[in-house]
């Protein structure tokens, strides 16, 4: 925290080269949520780097006191990411697959057409669901830090969060045996 | 197999993501690049929000919309007001 303080203040004053550690260090987790909101390859690639861009440039704005850097940096992608999607037509929906990966054994015994049906099931949630969902869900970010990203209260983080889950486990019916 | 532990599965899948490992270059010769100079000048403070403002009304939009508004309420209404002033001008 404190060396990445030093180096927000190093670009600051002139040495740009210091926004290497920012991106290095932040990299994934801006792929982990670019990646499970968009679905275009090529898309998430562009969108990744003008968020990093988009800090550079407007990096004077940044307040320690208000944000850690990275809710910031996760802020910029949201509202990029968000209306990415808006301006997407129709005729181009298309199921969001998984990020670059590997299949893993477990991923063949669980099945593919459940897994497959999930990521179907995220790629039709509205934005407004998808982003809070990722960000509680799949990143494991506290209430705390969505709202202040979503810019919206915590009792409408868990009530997004909640309609989220609710959609996903009709999914996941069929599948029950046994287990909760 | 349980819900769960599909849903565990599914979950450990997405968080599964590659990064390119010449991504962080990518983004530096962006960033070095001379349109990518962060401006010597302090940003107004209009500018400075834009990137995390997820307002569209700006002043531009605002006095687009208005003067819309007003060229369509003098198309609808502009019979009447002619007659008033008509009406006003004859003193009637």
């Amino acid at each position: 925290m404190t060396d990445e303080i030093e180096a927000i203040r190093r670009v600051l004053s002139g040495d740009v080269d210091a926004f290497r550690l920012l991106v290095v260090r932040y990299e994934r987790p801006l792929m982990v949520f670019v990646g499970n909101l968009l679905a275009d390859a090529h898309q998430r690639e562009d969108i990744a780097q003008d968020v990093f861009l988009a800090a550079f440039r407007q990096l004077e704005t940044f307040d320690p006191k208000r944000s850690r850097f990275c809710t910031w940096l996760l802020t910029i992608a949201r509202n990029k990411c968000v209306n990415a999607i808006k301006r997407k037509t129709p005729e181009f929906h298309e199921d969001l697959a998984p990020p670059a990966r590997t299949r893993t054994p477990y991923d063949e015994a669980v099945g593919n057409e459940c897994l497959a049906r999930l990521d179907r099931a995220l790629s039709e949630l509205p934005p407004r669901l998808k982003t809070v969902f990722v960000l509680a869900e799949i990143m494991d970010r506290p209430v705390e830090e969505i709202a202040q990203i979503e810019g919206i209260k915590h009792s409408s983080v868990r009530s997004r969060l909640s309609r989220a889950k609710k959609r996903l486990r009709v999914i996941l019916e069929p599948y029950a045996q046994g287990g909760s | 197999m349980k819900r769960k532990e599909i849903y565990t599965a599914w979950k450990n899948r997405r968080k599964d993501v590659e990064v390119d490992a010449g991504f962080a270059d990518r983004v530096m010769q962006r960033v070095l690049a001379p349109q990518g100079q962060p401006s010597g000048d302090a940003p107004s403070p209009r500018r400075a929000n834009h990137i995390l403002d997820r307002r569209t009304w700006d002043i531009p939009t605002m006095a687009a919309l208005l003067l819309v508004s007003l060229t369509v309420g003098l198309l609808r209404y502009g019979s009447v007001i002619a007659l008033l002033i008509l009406m006003g001008s004859t003193g009637y």
